[in-house]
């Protein structure tokens, strides 16, 4: 079962992507996300500008007793905890329940500058997930895609 | 259920591609016009844009925010990320 991914050129250089329906009924939330795939991040989270796009109120979710660093600074951090996510493959649709992290900066008092800083920081997608495909990544040719290994 | 589901997810992958493939193929002017912005797009054509995304988010009415669609920083100098 092969996920097709593909190449965002608006990263220099052009960074990996996939998408994903994200549903949660506890965060009343159904929406397509744009993940980029990132080997280095420990888990999915949800991002700022997505968070914001999908209107997603945290004040429904729980607070993370962990906090999580390393994406430009520190964040405050909610859990989604009946989380699915939904792949479109070649097979039909990859359907899977996942913790799902959501991070939020805090801007207050940020200039414009450090605003748009974090706000271009795409959702991750990370190895609780990647950890089940291997990954195909092709540069060159533009192309890119998971697939599900048993 | 399930027929209904998938019928459900294939839509919101199909309005994603078609939003994504229009990006692409005008991205170019795209560029020109709204660089260092933030800008909605749906049903094939920008809606809004701003530099600021809260406010390129209130500008859109529900009807928009609910429909599947896509919101892109525009810069021409490109994103670069170190995580």
């Amino acid at each position: 079962m092969k996920i097709e991914g593909y190449f965002d050129p608006d990263f220099k250089p052009p960074a990996p992507f996939v998408d994903a329906i994200i549903i949660s009924e506890e965060a009343g939330v159904r929406h397509k996300v744009s993940f980029l795939i990132d080997t280095g991040a420990s888990m999915t989270i949800l991002l700022d500008k997505d968070v914001k796009d999908i209107g997603l109120d945290v004040g429904r979710l729980k607070k993370a007793e962990k906090q999580v660093g390393g994406i430009g600074g520190s964040v405050k951090t909610y859990l989604v905890e009946d989380a699915r996510v939904v792949f479109e493959s070649d097979e039909g649709f990859y359907e899977q329940r996942l913790l799902l992290y959501v991070g939020l900066h805090d801007l207050t008092g940020a200039n414009e500058k450090t605003i748009k800083r974090v706000l271009v920081i795409p959702s991750l997608l990370g190895r609780e997930i990647l950890s089940k495909f291997d990954l195909y990544c092709f540069p060159g040719k533009a192309k890119l895609y998971l697939e599900y290994s048993k | 259920m399930e027929e209904v589901k998938n019928k459900e997810y294939r839509e919101i992958f199909s309005k994603s591609k078609e939003n994504w493939d229009w990006f692409r193929k005008n991205r170019g002017k795209l560029l020109e016009e709204y660089s260092e912005q933030f800008v909605l797009i749906s049903e094939q054509r920008v809606i809004a844009y701003s530099s600021d995304l809260d406010r390129l988010l209130k500008m859109v009415s529900p009807e928009y925010r609910e429909k599947e669609h896509l919101v892109k920083y525009l810069s021409k100098e490109g994103i670069e990320l170190v995580l």
